[in-house]
């Protein structure tokens, strides 16, 4: 890395992004919570699907990062997307995309253990790990890893995908 | 707090590593407001319902904006996400595939090894593919041409004598 960047104050950067993919991720879900539109909402849960995926760049999680880039929102948004317009019907043309939301209460609930859960194991864990090393070589350790000792790991991995597409066609089929 | 701590330490790691893309997006997003904002500086604004309508090639727009797609799309995009979750695994392999160390230490064993792994792998899924092809999943509904058994009165020639005439 260059000299001049190690002079540069990174404080306001690092809380700016911070900022603005911690608010992505909470506000678009609280959005998809709330919206009465269910395509509104799908939007929402893009934004937080994002946000989220920025969260995992933040902490140095580049792959984890890539992979719920292209697989969250790249494909089973989109697959959700499809599913709302394949199914948008109504008695009116308004009621077509309308929520209504049965269960806000146990699905709060739910949230906030999941929530309470989450930040409690992180902080205990938070101690033990550590970031000094940057991810690139941690991608690399992943594919050395696939290919000698998990190389069996990754063909079953081949063979349940390759389950699921015959599954899914087969029952979309139908 | 060690989390907090390890948040920070992992923020200003990706602050350095991200800083010329974050440096381009915030450079997108300020071109795309500075030139927005200079044409509605200088446009001039009159409104009228014709202009405010959708513009669809001087067709009157009609109908909904939201209509139910065919059934095909899904199980399409069903195939695709199933490929795409492929690729992700394919991400962590082209790191290690071409390692000229490891290509020199085992003379050239490692890349045969690697890209036959990785064939092996794609070809499962390509099963799939085949089997969903095979089965007609993917066949489009196609829309049939009805023949008509209109007869014109007027013979072929007859355009032939015009074009003649006026070419």
């Amino acid at each position: 890395m260059e000299d001049w960047m190690n002079q540069l104050d990174w404080a306001w950067l690092q809380w700016l992004a911070l900022g603005i993919f911690g608010f992505g991720a909470v506000g678009g879900a609280l959005y998809l919570f709330f919206t009465k539109n269910i395509l509104y909402g799908a939007y929402g849960l893009l934004t937080s699907l994002i946000s989220v995926g920025g969260l995992f760049l933040m902490n140095g999680a580049e792959f984890l990062a890539v992979s719920q880039i292209m697989v969250y929102v790249g494909g089973i948004l989109i697959l959700i997307m499809f599913g709302i317009m394949l199914s948008a019907k109504g008695e009116k043309k308004e009621d077509a995309l309308k929520v209504v939301n049965v269960n806000s209460l146990v699905s709060l609930l739910f949230a906030a253990v999941m929530a309470g859960g989450l930040i409690f194991y992180s902080v205990k864990m938070g101690g033990s790990r550590s970031l000094a090393e940057p991810s690139a070589e941690q991608v690399q350790d992943l594919g050395m890893s696939l290919m000698t000792t998990q190389v069996l790991v990754l063909e079953l991995v081949g063979v349940l995908l390759l389950i699921v597409l015959i599954g899914a066609s087969y029952i979309a089929k139908k | 707090m060690q989390f907090f701590e390890n948040t920070v330490v992992g923020l200003y790691l990706m602050a350095r590593n991200f800083f010329f893309i974050f440096l381009f997006v915030l450079g997108g997003f300020l071109m795309l407001t500075v030139i927005l904002m200079i044409a509605k500086l200088l446009r001039p604004t009159k409104p009228n319902p014709e202009k405010d309508s959708t513009y669809e090639s001087g067709e009157e727009a009609a109908g909904d904006a939201v209509i139910s797609f065919n059934i095909r799309f899904y199980i399409i995009a069903l195939i695709f996400l199933l490929f795409e979750v492929e690729l992700v695994f394919l991400f962590p392999w082209g790191t290690v595939f071409g390692n000229a160390d490891l290509i020199e230490e085992t003379n050239g064993n490692w890349a045969w090894y690697a890209i036959t792994e990785m064939f092996v792998f794609i070809g499962i899924l390509a099963l799939g593919l085949v089997y969903a092809w095979r089965e007609g999943h993917l066949d489009w509904i196609k829309s049939e041409q009805i023949e008509s058994n209109f007869k014109a009165e007027v013979p072929l020639e007859a355009y032939d004598k015009i074009n003649k005439k006026y070419s």
